[in-house]
């Protein structure tokens, strides 16, 4: 398997949706994966393990935060952007 | 027995629409509808699976078209989640509890079984006992001395009402449960190390001599308010001086311990395996989820919420929602579980910036 940010979020996200990753499209939203807030909290540990990289997001109000999670690409376009500018 | 169509729409406050004469005598999901079952289509994930049942009519919610279903009647319900409570009493067969008192039955003759009572076989009224119009007692429950159950009340197999014990209208209690067991409370001639250890918050001392604990005897009942709900096995103290009390409308899930002299509110949801040690006052409403554990003397106020396992060391103003063990509010805990697991993280970034400062020192 690649190892592509897209890959790896879409691997962790399908893990806590308890999918294959080829279930997992771009367009999905959290709500079609059966991914609910605690859920969540979960998998964006884990894409901060992942990636070493702080998520900037508010548990109690997802929707508030700067990290855009409303769809599985938005997810993806958020990491990115992140890796780039913790990393530097 | 058969339901018509209007009779079901009456009973859980929905439209009903079409043929609403058709009788109907189960319910079922949609995709295993046989031709005499309502088929419960209120979420739109359900619809789908009308074609692929045999239903003719359904229980779906406002807003669906039941023409274009292809249903020859339907009931509309505006919130479909409690329509479920109306089809639900409409439809549920009861424990099979047979009218009247079954030859087995042990009553005393001091007792008093109001007119429409039903008492199952071997179940036991000891003196005294008052029983309520149309209550009914399932088989080896126990209604202890003294007792009061409501009018309407249903005690589930082997439940036992302990003594002097007071359960209010429409209560019903199920298999197992324990209803005014004696309080835990015991005492020591000289004071005690726990004593000791509450005072000072754990400095140890075992200078003191040896001592056997004392009973403290339950003087108490319990009373329970009306249309409360207990679970299957659960225990319930009774009260040192005065009653163990749970208001109106209060609902215990299974295996819930309830302490002595606890004093818990109205239209309150306790879940599965909550613990109360002694004393507690509990406001109304309160809902706590499974496993969740309150110390002794506390307050908690109206309206709060516990998220499963939460455990409660302190007193709890109104209206907060609380997660985590000790309780904190709900979203301190999150904050505090975010910091947990980034907290490894953290110490190799401290690890890696101390390498560096000293790595700067070496080169200077």
């Amino acid at each position: 398997m690649s190892n592509s940010v897209r890959d790896q979020v879409v691997a962790i996200l399908a893990d806590q949706a308890l999918m294959a990753p080829a279930e997992v499209s771009d367009g999905a939203e959290l709500a079609d994966l059966g991914i609910d807030s605690m859920t969540l909290v979960e998998a964006i540990f884990r894409i901060e393990e992942t990636f070493d990289i702080q998520v900037p997001f508010n548990a109690n109000a997802p929707t508030e935060s700067e990290f855009d999670i409303s769809t599985v690409a938005s997810i993806i376009a958020a990491v990115e952007g992140l890796i780039a500018a913790q990393k530097s | 027995m058969g339901h018509r169509i209007d009779q079901i729409a009456a009973a859980l406050g929905g439209e009903a629409f079409g043929a609403v004469s058709i009788e109907i005598t189960g319910a079922a999901e949609p995709a295993q509808a046989g031709p005499d079952d309502l088929a419960l289509a209120m979420k739109p994930e359900f619809v789908a699976g009308l074609a692929d049942g045999r239903a003719r009519a359904a229980l779906i919610a406002d807003g669906m078209d039941w023409q274009a279903l292809g249903l020859e009647a339907a009931i509309l319900v505006r919130r479909p989640r409690f329509a479920m409570s109306g089809l639900t009493r409409a439809m549920d067969a009861g424990p099979g509890i047979a009218p009247g008192i079954h030859p087995t039955a042990l009553i005393d003759d001091q007792a008093q079984i109001a007119p429409g009572a039903a008492i199952g076989p071997f179940a036991v009224i000891a003196a005294g006992a008052q029983i309520g119009p149309r209550a009914r007692i399932d088989a080896h429950a126990v209604i202890g001395a003294m007792a009061q159950l409501g009018a309407d009340a249903l005690v589930l197999a082997g439940a036992k009402i302990g003594a002097r014990v007071v359960v209010g209208d429409r209560v019903i209690i199920h298999p197992g449960a324990v209803i005014g067991s004696d309080g835990f409370s015991f005492v020591t001639p000289e004071k005690s190390h726990v004593e000791a250890a509450r005072e000072s918050l754990g400095k140890e001392d075992l200078r003191r001599s040896p001592q056997s604990w004392t009973r403290i005897h339950s003087l108490g009942a319990v009373r329970l308010g009306d249309d409360v709900e207990i679970g299957a096995n659960c225990a319930i103290d009774r009260g040192t001086i005065a009653n163990t009390e749970i208001g109106d409308g209060t609902k215990f899930d299974n295996l819930v311990h309830i302490g002595h002299n606890v004093k818990i509110g109205r239209d309150c949801l306790i879940c599965g395996q909550v613990g109360m040690a002694g004393s507690a006052q509990i406001g109304d409403r309160v809902v706590l989820g499974g496993q969740c554990g309150v110390s002794d003397n506390i307050v908690v106020g109206d309206d709060v919420v516990g998220a499963g396992a939460t455990k409660i060391y302190s007193n709890v103003p109104p209206g907060r929602i609380l997660m985590g063990a000790p309780a904190v509010k709900m979203e301190t805990h999150v904050e505090m579980y975010k910091a947990l697991r980034r907290l490894p993280r953290l110490t190799q970034t401290v690890a890696a910036l101390k390498k560096a400062i000293s790595n700067d020192r070496d080169g200077d």
